[in-house]
């Protein structure tokens, strides 16, 4: 039998989109349904699936643990954006750098070959020889 | 059988992308105002009229945290 619970949330305490992650990770075993004033309380329906051997008393613990756990990995997502960002952007001027000096590199050997004798003066190829 | 969702927490598209994934089993009506979007379900195939509407429920929570991810 579908049993349902609801959960009400402070949105004060956890932003939505803490609630969207914990909700979203228990889209396998329950039902979840989202309403109320998104100011004032927010509301989580949960409902077991006839499949889902989880009891629903044990769900709502479970559900506010991951609430928490999600809230948490925002705000730390949040305050380490900027120095998130600043790594990345380094590691790619940096491998950016390092192609061009290569590149580079790669060039100047080609042409220091000089298969077709270009860099060979006129004089020297074509003019009277000198006893 | 009506549906509404909340505008707070769902995203129109989401709600469009999931009737397109369901619409091979029911026959649905979407409404919008300004707070709300109303799904009206009908033509329920037999084999999934009990859990369609939680099951589309689900699935629409699902899109709108795809979408939200993707504005991030």
């Amino acid at each position: 039998m579908k049993k349902e619970i609801i959960i009400p949330i402070n949105p004060n305490f956890y932003s939505l989109e803490a609630v969207y992650g914990a909700a979203y990770i228990f889209l396998d075993s329950c039902y979840v349904f989202l309403d109320g004033d998104i100011k004032k309380e927010i509301k989580v329906h949960l409902k077991n699936k006839d499949s889902s051997s989880i009891k629903i008393n044990k769900l709502k613990g479970e559900f506010l643990n991951e609430l928490l756990n999600c809230s948490l990995r925002y705000k730390i997502s949040h305050n380490n954006k900027k120095i998130r960002e600043y790594i990345i952007a380094t590691a790619l001027i940096s491998s950016s750098k390092k192609e061009n000096i290569e590149d580079f590199q790669e060039e100047n050997d080609e042409w220091g070959e000089d298969s077709l004798s270009i860099a060979v003066p006129w004089e020297e190829k074509f003019g009277k020889k000198k006893d | 059988m009506i549906v509404v969702f909340d505008k707070n927490f769902y995203k129109t598209k989401a709600v469009k992308n999931s009737i397109k994934a369901y619409q091979d089993l029911a026959l649905f009506n979407i409404e919008e105002t300004a707070n709300n979007i109303k799904v009206k379900i009908s033509k329920i195939d037999q084999d999934v009229k009990k859990i369609i509407k939680d099951e589309f429920c689900n699935y629409v929570l699902a899109e709108t945290k795809k979408i939200n991810q993707k504005c991030l």
